[in-house]
């Protein structure tokens, strides 16, 4: 009996061991919160895209062009970054635009760094493709309002605790008058506490 | 020491190509408990070499590591009370902290990207705001004036015109109760970015003086500028300085050290108090006994440099421009080590006079019939307990002896520059920027490195 629970336990703690030092992985829905270390994730970029395309797709800003009978054309602008944590804010601003031009509502057009590339291809085409194939140049679509915003953080903390509040702001601007037609926010609050001991 | 070897040939060559590759083929010299230390000294090596996106990433995962280690280990804190602090995860001082910030935020903004290296100085201003609560005792600041300084100019170039304003009245204060000395430069822009924005009580309350005539900065808003900071030499070390004397129970403690030239230093202090179990088991615990005691504690090792200046020259400028000194890497680390000096003898102390307790128990419980055993035995545990006891020197290895800044107002445009690495012998190596495009208002950075 003794010899038994002996070739077990050497048999039993190699394998609890490799079993503690394997790397997990588990596939998990892209729409599921998992929060980690308290920072800024994807599920707050998924939060504020949420909430950005459903009250800007609400407002009154559109029934000015729906009587006209046009679809607006908007350019994705400057979103400042003014928080305190490095934050890629294209992961919200491509899920609006995504949304906003699949709605039909809207059109799109390239942004500032995109339109650089575009201009240089139709300048290569220009030098290089056929006359029928070449993009003429100057024919571009001018915007009719612009998409800018902020993300703005206040920290509150005091040892291991501390409270993070996540402020997002986006406007459509009038290109032609200046004027803005749309502002939409969205506030996140998290309480993060790190444990200060361990075993 | 080895990894003092492994970059000391490269960094004297300001070869940090070869630097970064000697450590990533070594990276066990490092070891687990050392892990910030590879990131932070690779990403400074990286951003020497003007290869900033490497540079940022490896120093952001350097500072994901510290805070990580704000969870302390409760085993590896007991075990380090008994062996040494070296086996504890490598934490950094508050200064490297810094360091490590400023030299991300300096990478974004040599990359033009002001937004990011905004994001650095909320970062760091967050930790500040930490570590003042947490030494509400200290009487010096962390150093971290050049860092407001920097802020300063990077909220200015961003038209936050009042944040500017804070950085820069930070950045004196930083300086006035810290141990470096405030460079002349830093002062005219304080002052020159406080008048800007209407805050002459704060003018009135740092001290500062009016522009002088021949000032390179001036008042009014929108002025393009090169900011030229360069690193010179090599940063400290640390090593182990070692104090032995007698420790009295409930008593004190009385440590002396001899310096190389033979002369002897005496340090006497209250002795930490052992635990209440060590006291009232056994009789040799009791107060009043004494122990000879041998600690060891970190010290400072500078190095001389060759490197004593930066020097700026370009068609667009009547005379060559100089760089001041706005951070002394030895100071800060000597700084350093001074605000711990208590903390780290009472620590030391503490365990070395439990390892001392614990090794007499041992051999008073070991005694066997044979003189030769007991002999043996003895001289072991003796041997051992010598042997754990070494002091903490671990540094990022990286760093410059000297971080130096040049600020030059420029009219927009075209312009080409060489920086020269002056020495008390002449140039020791120069390097030119040509295409420097300067736009309105822009506030350009450009880094050099001389470690020599």
């Amino acid at each position: 009996m003794k010899q038994l629970v002996r070739y077990t336990c050497m048999l039993a703690l190699p394998a609890l061991l490799a079993a503690g030092c394997t790397t997990k992985v588990a596939r998990v829905q892209s729409d599921s919160t998992i929060d980690l270390s308290g920072r800024w994730n994807d599920a707050d970029s998924r939060l504020v895209a949420e909430a950005m395309i459903s009250d800007c797709l609400n407002q009154r800003w559109l029934y000015k062009y729906d009587q006209m009978n046009k679809r607006p054309t908007v350019i994705i602008g400057k979103i400042n970054n003014n928080s305190h944590e490095h934050i890629n804010v294209e992961t919200f601003s491509k899920d609006i635009e995504r949304a906003l031009l699949n709605s039909s509502k809207v059109d799109f057009l390239a942004s500032k760094s995109e339109r650089s590339q575009i201009r240089e291809e139709k300048a290569d085409q220009a030098e290089n493709a056929t006359e029928e194939t070449a993009k003429p140049e100057h024919a571009e679509t001018g915007a009719d309002l612009m998409l800018i915003g902020t993300l703005n953080t206040i920290v509150d903390q005091e040892g291991n605790k501390s409270v993070v509040f996540y402020q997002t702001n986006m406007e459509l601007v009038e290109l032609q008058t200046n004027k803005k037609v749309w502002i939409g926010e969205k506030k996140i609050k998290k309480f993060v506490e790190r444990a200060q001991a361990t075993y | 020491m080895q990894r003092l070897e492994l970059l000391s040939t490269a960094l004297s060559q300001d070869d940090y190509r070869t630097a970064i590759s000697s450590i990533q083929k070594n990276k066990k010299l490092y070891s687990a408990t050392n892990r910030y230390l590879f990131y932070m000294d690779i990403g400074l090596l990286f951003h020497y070499a003007g290869i900033y996106d490497s540079s940022i990433a490896y120093l952001l995962k350097a500072s994901d590591i510290y805070d990580a280690l704000y969870t302390r280990s409760v085993s590896n804190e007991a075990a380090s009370l008994l062996i040494n602090d070296n086996i504890r995860p490598y934490r950094s001082h508050p200064f490297e902290v810094i360091l490590l910030h400023q030299t991300a935020q300096l990478g974004y903004l040599a990359q033009g990207n002001i937004e990011d290296a905004l994001v650095e100085a909320r970062r760091t201003q967050l930790l500040l705001d930490t570590w003042s609560k947490k030494e509400a005792a200290r009487k010096t600041s962390m150093g971290e004036g050049l860092f407001h300084c920097i802020t300063s100019a990077a909220y200015s170039a961003n038209n936050d015109e009042d944040d500017a304003a804070i950085a820069a009245y930070k950045a004196i204060k930083a300086y006035r109760q810290g141990p470096i000395n405030l460079p002349p430069l830093v002062s005219e822009c304080a002052y020159a970015t406080l008048a800007r924005n209407n805050r002459q009580s704060d003018i009135e309350e740092l001290g500062l003086s009016a522009l002088s005539e021949r000032s390179s900065m001036r008042k009014d808003s929108g002025q393009s500028e090169l900011i030229v900071i360069g690193y010179a030499g090599r940063g400290p070390v640390l090593r182990e300085r070692v104090w032995w004397g007698t420790y009295v129970v409930d008593g004190m403690l009385i440590l002396h050290h001899t310096e190389a030239d033979g002369t002897m230093e005496t340090m006497t202090m209250p002795a930490p108090p052992l635990t209440d179990d060590e006291k009232n088991n056994g009789r040799k615990t009791k107060s009043g006994t004494t122990l000879h005691i041998k600690v060891s504690v970190p010290e400072v090792q500078s190095y001389p440099a060759e490197t004593k200046s930066f020097v700026i020259r370009s068609p667009s400028l009547t005379r060559p421009v100089q760089t001041e000194v706005a951070d002394d890497i030895d100071v800060l680390a000597n700084d350093a080590l001074e605000q711990a000096r208590t903390v780290t003898f009472a620590r030391t102390v503490t365990r070395v006079v439990l390892r001392t307790i614990a090794a007499q128990k041992a051999k008073a419980e070991m005694q066997t019939a044979s003189p030769l055993a007991n002999l043996i035995f003895s001289l072991t545990t003796d041997i051992a307990a010598d042997q754990l006891e070494h002091a903490d020197t671990r540094i990022c290895l990286a760093l410059p002896k000297t971080i130096q800044i040049a600020r030059i107002s420029l009219r927009p445009g075209a312009h080409s520059f060489e920086i020269a690495a002056q020495g008390d012998q002449g140039i020791l190596g120069a390097k030119t920027f040509a295409d420097v495009n300067l736009l309105p208002g822009q506030k350009k950075f450009l880094l050099i490195s001389s470690l020599r």
